[in-house]
């Protein structure tokens, strides 16, 4: 390029690779280029092989094998690169089957106390099953990697502005017990409460629900199913995902 | 291999063959511009880089699951065999995927995966001197199809992450936003009728933007459009700009312009480059800055049609800090299990 001092293509404006990567536009300018050379590498080798190749079998003379081009060539012979979206709605669809599955239980009770309430205390389980076992039912040594039981402690907190619905709200602090069977580390819920957690949860009643302040941010998220009887709440949730259970390694 | 083939069968008597040489052009010919509104062109091109970001896959993710029903996406906690989709992410990534190639009852079809996982955290008391802090991010990696009755809802090939970060205390406030897009997208959600980009993009864009008590802008990447046009004649970007706002500029910072440069192709391939202040000393440390010695912050740039110089554009970039450059908020960041049917 010698009008200007702009090079797109080794000065210090370079569309299209900004960020390392290739995108349609030089890509598309590239193949155009390609094309020409492919086509006049095709034409070359076609005009050779028939300038010299009818003469040839005209004489009786052996062919050749045809040498092999080794040499390196920046042409990008095919475009891996750009990545066009198409509609799949013509694609079979054949539903897909996890082979295997975890089912995330979650259940637990507040207790309150006061009047109004000023004091709460309860109970937290989490556990996970593997494929469905029931711990009850068999041997689920390997089955059962997930389960949690936690204390729960509350001190009352101001109405939110994000939770109308919410008729009681806490800060309520999340301690792993002791004699726990497991810990959190061993789970696959991304939300669930680590050891020493104050989480902010309100009771709506209407709504059958306990939200949750997600993490503080002000937005109240639907958290469990929950029913109040008398100074009781209790509340569960459960969530079946699929799950990818690596083959153990065979010792060599 | 030529000459290997006409040693090997070529008959003596054959002629060379005539190779036509590839015709030289003598003279660049510069497309005419007088019909286009430059300057207009440039600010679409910004307004258009702007909303080129994650929150585009991210909100019409969450839009997708309305569309989710049990068992068709299978939903997995981490990441699926790699036989079921390949996942390019660590193999001890959190987060969920979706994976499957089905429809369900309601008309929904998902062929492909997406991978997502993302965290919020906020700290402190905006009552107290050191205020309130939001710390939320979110990645994405994806190959897969959304579609409902209409067509494709949703599609996206490649990767997606974004963070955002708020200080808010007594008198002060301050928000930073990233955004790095590498991957195509499309679907009637995410560019809905009247959509900037009607059909999608593809995209390595970066962009990071902060407000509050200091505005500023950093753009870097390209965007091509798969249709539509920019002035009805550009389908593509390419830009490295810093814009310094009136907030928080230092004495010698120039806000009245971009740093950097913006370029528009049109759909013949060539390039429209308005190249404004250099960004830094590595700009012009070694090959001459483009446009000096005309260099000034006037908030006009040098266009470069094909390398060649073609006056002065000064398109009015303060839109920018009117407002208008927002964070997101928070809640688009808040993403849990409880959101999937």
């Amino acid at each position: 390029m010698s009008h200007g001092a702009i090079s797109h293509r080794a000065g210090r404006i370079t569309h299209g690779g900004g960020l390392g990567i290739d995108i349609g536009v030089t890509l598309e300018e590239n193949l155009h280029r390609g094309t020409h050379a492919l086509g006049e590498k095709i034409l070359l080798v076609l005009g050779m092989a028939l300038l010299g190749c009818d003469g040839a079998t005209e004489t009786g003379t052996p062919t050749p094998d045809l040498p092999t081009d080794t040499a390196e060539t920046d042409v990008p012979w095919v475009d891996t690169g750009v990545f066009r979206p198409d509609n799949t709605g013509t694609v079979a669809l054949g539903n897909d089957v996890p082979a295997n599955t975890v089912i995330l239980e979650q259940s637990g009770v507040w207790m309150l106390s006061g009047n109004p309430y000023d004091a709460l205390i309860g109970s937290f389980q989490a556990r996970e099953l593997i494929n469905g076992n029931d711990p009850g039912t068999g041997d689920t040594a390997q089955q059962l990697d997930c389960n949690v039981s936690y204390s729960l402690q509350g001190t009352p907190a101001p109405p939110p502005t994000g939770c109308p619905s919410c008729g009681h709200v806490w800060d309520i602090q999340f301690t792993v017990d002791a004699d726990s069977i497991t810990d959190t580390s061993l789970c696959n819920d991304p939300d669930l409460p680590q050891d020493g957690d104050t989480w902010r949860m309100g009771y709506a009643g209407a709504a059958g629900t306990i939200h949750f302040n997600f993490y503080g941010s002000g937005v109240w998220v639907p958290w469990w199913g929950a029913a109040q009887s008398g100074d009781t709440v209790i509340f569960e949730w459960t969530r079946e995902l699929a799950i990818d259970i690596p083959a153990p390694e065979e010792d060599q | 291999m030529i000459f290997a083939l006409l040693l090997s069968c070529a008959p003596e008597e054959a002629a060379p063959p005539t190779i036509k040489p590839t015709p030289v052009v003598d003279e660049l010919e510069i497309p005419d511009i007088s019909g286009i509104d430059m300057e207009a062109a440039f600010v679409d091109a910004l307004t258009l880089a702007l909303t080129v970001n994650a929150r585009t896959p991210f909100n019409s993710l969450n839009n997708s699951f309305d569309r989710f029903q049990t068992g068709c996406p299978d939903v997995y906690a981490g990441i699926p065999p790699q036989e079921q989709a390949e996942v390019d992410v660590g193999m001890d990534a959190g987060g969920l995927t979706w994976t499957d190639h089905c429809e369900n009852p309601d008309g929904g079809t998902f062929s492909g995966y997406g991978w997502w996982d993302g965290d919020v955290l906020v700290t402190g008391d905006p009552t107290s001197a050191e205020g309130i802090t939001i710390e939320a991010s979110r990645e994405m990696n994806a190959d897969g199809v959304v579609g409902d009755p209409n067509g494709v809802f949703f599609e996206f090939k490649g990767d997606a992450s974004d963070s955002l970060y708020t200080v808010q205390a007594d008198g002060y406030d301050r928000w930073i936003y990233s955004s790095l897009v590498v991957g195509t997208a499309t679907g009637s959600d995410p560019f809905p009728a009247g959509s900037l980009a009607p059909a999608g993009w593809r995209t390595d864009l970066y962009l990071f933007m902060t407000g509050g008590d200091e505005d500023s802008l950093e753009a870097r990447g390209n965007v091509y459009l798969f249709t539509g046009r920019m002035a009805e004649r550009f389908d593509s970007l390419a830009l490295d700009i810093n814009v310094i706002g009136e907030l928080g500029a230092g004495p010698d910072d120039c806000t009245q312009e971009p740093l950097g440069w913006i370029g528009l192709r049109d759909e013949n391939a060539v390039w429209y480059d308005l190249i404004f202040l250099p960004r830094s000393e590595n700009d012009i440390t070694g090959i001459p800055y483009p446009n000096d010695p005309l260099s000034e912050c006037d908030g006009c740039g040098t266009l470069y049609i094909r390398g060649v110089e073609s006056g002065e554009f000064c398109p009015d970039f303060s839109f920018l800090f009117d407002g208008s450059l927002q964070a997101p908020p928070v809640d688009e960041f808040v993403s849990s299990l409880r959101d999937l049917p």
